[in-house]
């Protein structure tokens, strides 16, 4: 069973599923391709008979990515394509708590840090760098340079503290180390930009990255001379990729080619499955917390 | 790279003669061979090959660019039309990609667009009274 929200004029560019209400989920959208307007943030309900509207903020510019907090129900930030991070709260507020402007460029990616006594915002952003923050956006804790292109996603380790891998347009998936503010790792993962990056949630060591050369290379980081598999059926770009939250070896990738593809790397034959019902771009992608099985996907347009 | 480049290389990349060029009509025999010549791989080629023979070419926006563009270059787009959205949001027409690009480019006022400030409230967040729950992955034991 499919249920669908459409929002006029927007395009969708990331859905996170909440960690506390199971099913609630932020959507971060833009006007106009994302290329000029405005931008919104959506926070949608799934009920018995479709999804409703919760919440919904405007920006003055396009948002790309948002997160959840994961220490407080109602509190989500969002990138936006005049550089800034915002934090926003569900309860109350018409207007964001705090803005925090320091990137130059685009920012693409945000996520919030889920490790165990720690608490930390990472933004990825087009000027190249990536900017870690307190939860309360005052000011960064630390700016990451390195990549030698723009940064379209920075995801926090599952398990290693401190720790987060980026992906970027110059072909590279890196690791970081806050604490020591270094890149640990540098992967040449691609010959062309990679769009996207998760970790698996049951081994440390394995990230699955998304590239515009139209696969998603599994890597185990004790040894990256090559991945432990390339997953290929996508016919264009692939937006963005996401391990099951339930299940080692099992991920999702979205394309622009307006399909979402389920994987199991650890097989010879490791395509599981193909929804194609989008009739747009697919970016945003999402497993369910709390539910096995549940996915949400947005894309770009909002036509039927 | 800024916009108007980039669209001054997807117009070069879609003008580019093809059929004249003999490394890329080498290229297609091969191609051809393996009985896998569909529209899709062809275009994949094309790409593959103009980026890496002749300038470099975004593939990414490229797709963007040429999906919403009026002379729709690429398959199955739906978006190319400007239908109206009977929308409370903005009454307005929806732009194609290629004609926000030629506005954003000439300086223009992209319709519905009109800047919007927004200040933060700098209050603290509302206090949480849910635990978080575990994740999956906390819960069994691995």
């Amino acid at each position: 069973m499919m249920k669908v929200f459409r929002c006029p004029a927007r395009h969708g560019y990331a859905v996170e599923v909440s960690p506390f209400i199971p099913n609630r989920v932020a959507c971060a959208a833009s006007q106009h391709y994302g290329i000029a307007g405005r931008g919104s943030l959506l926070v949608l309900e799934e009920t018995e008979t479709g999804v409703s509207l919760v919440r919904s903020w405007q920006w003055g510019d396009g948002l790309f990515d948002v997160s959840w907090s994961e220490a407080n129900e109602h509190v989500l930030v969002a990138g936006g394509g005049d550089g800034s991070l915002q934090l926003w709260d569900t309860a109350n507020h018409n207007a964001p708590l705090r803005v925090a402007k320091e990137h130059t460029q685009e920012v693409y990616s945000v996520d919030w840090s889920q490790t165990r006594g720690e608490n930390l915002i990472v933004s990825g952003s087009w000027d190249q760098t990536a900017k870690v923050w307190d939860p309360a956006l005052s000011q960064s804790l630390t700016t990451l340079r390195g990549h030698e292109g723009v940064i379209y996603s920075t995801i926090w380790s599952p398990h290693i503290p401190g720790c987060f891998a980026s992906a970027s347009g110059d072909g590279t998936l890196r690791i970081w180390d806050v604490k020591s503010a270094a890149c640990r790792l540098a992967v040449p993962a691609h010959k062309a930009e990679i769009l996207n990056c998760d970790w698996c949630k049951y081994d440390q060591n394995i990230v699955a990255t998304g590239s515009v050369d139209c696969s998603v290379c599994v890597w185990d980081l004790r040894n990256v001379r090559q991945p432990v598999n390339q997953l290929l059926g996508h016919t264009y770009a692939i937006r963005r990729v996401k391990f099951s939250p339930f299940s080692k070896t099992t991920l999702a990738s979205c394309s622009y080619d307006f399909t979402v593809r389920f994987w199991d790397y650890s097989r010879n034959q490791p395509l599981l499955d193909t929804v194609e019902h989008h009739s747009e771009f697919v970016c945003g992608l999402d497993f369910n917390l709390h539910i096995p099985h549940q996915v949400t996907h947005t894309h770009t347009h909002t036509h039927p | 790279m800024c916009l108007r480049e980039m669209e001054a290389v997807f117009l070069r990349f879609d003008s580019f003669d093809f059929e004249a060029d003999r490394r890329f009509q080498d290229g297609l025999k091969d191609l051809k061979k393996s009985k896998n010549s569909s529209e899709e791989k062809l275009h994949e080629l094309k790409l593959f090959f103009y980026n890496r023979f002749v300038e470099p070419i975004d593939r990414h926006s490229y797709t963007h660019w040429s999906c919403a563009s009026p002379r729709g270059t690429a398959r199955d787009c739906d978006t190319t039309d400007t239908r109206t959205e009977p929308s409370a949001d903005t009454q307005q027409k929806q732009l194609s990609f290629a004609e926000v690009m030629r506005l954003v480019q000439d300086g223009q006022e992209v319709p519905g667009g009109a800047k919007l400030e927004v200040k933060p409230t700098n209050q603290n967040p509302t206090e949480s009274q849910m635990e978080r729950r575990l994740k999956p992955w906390e819960t069994c034991g691995s």
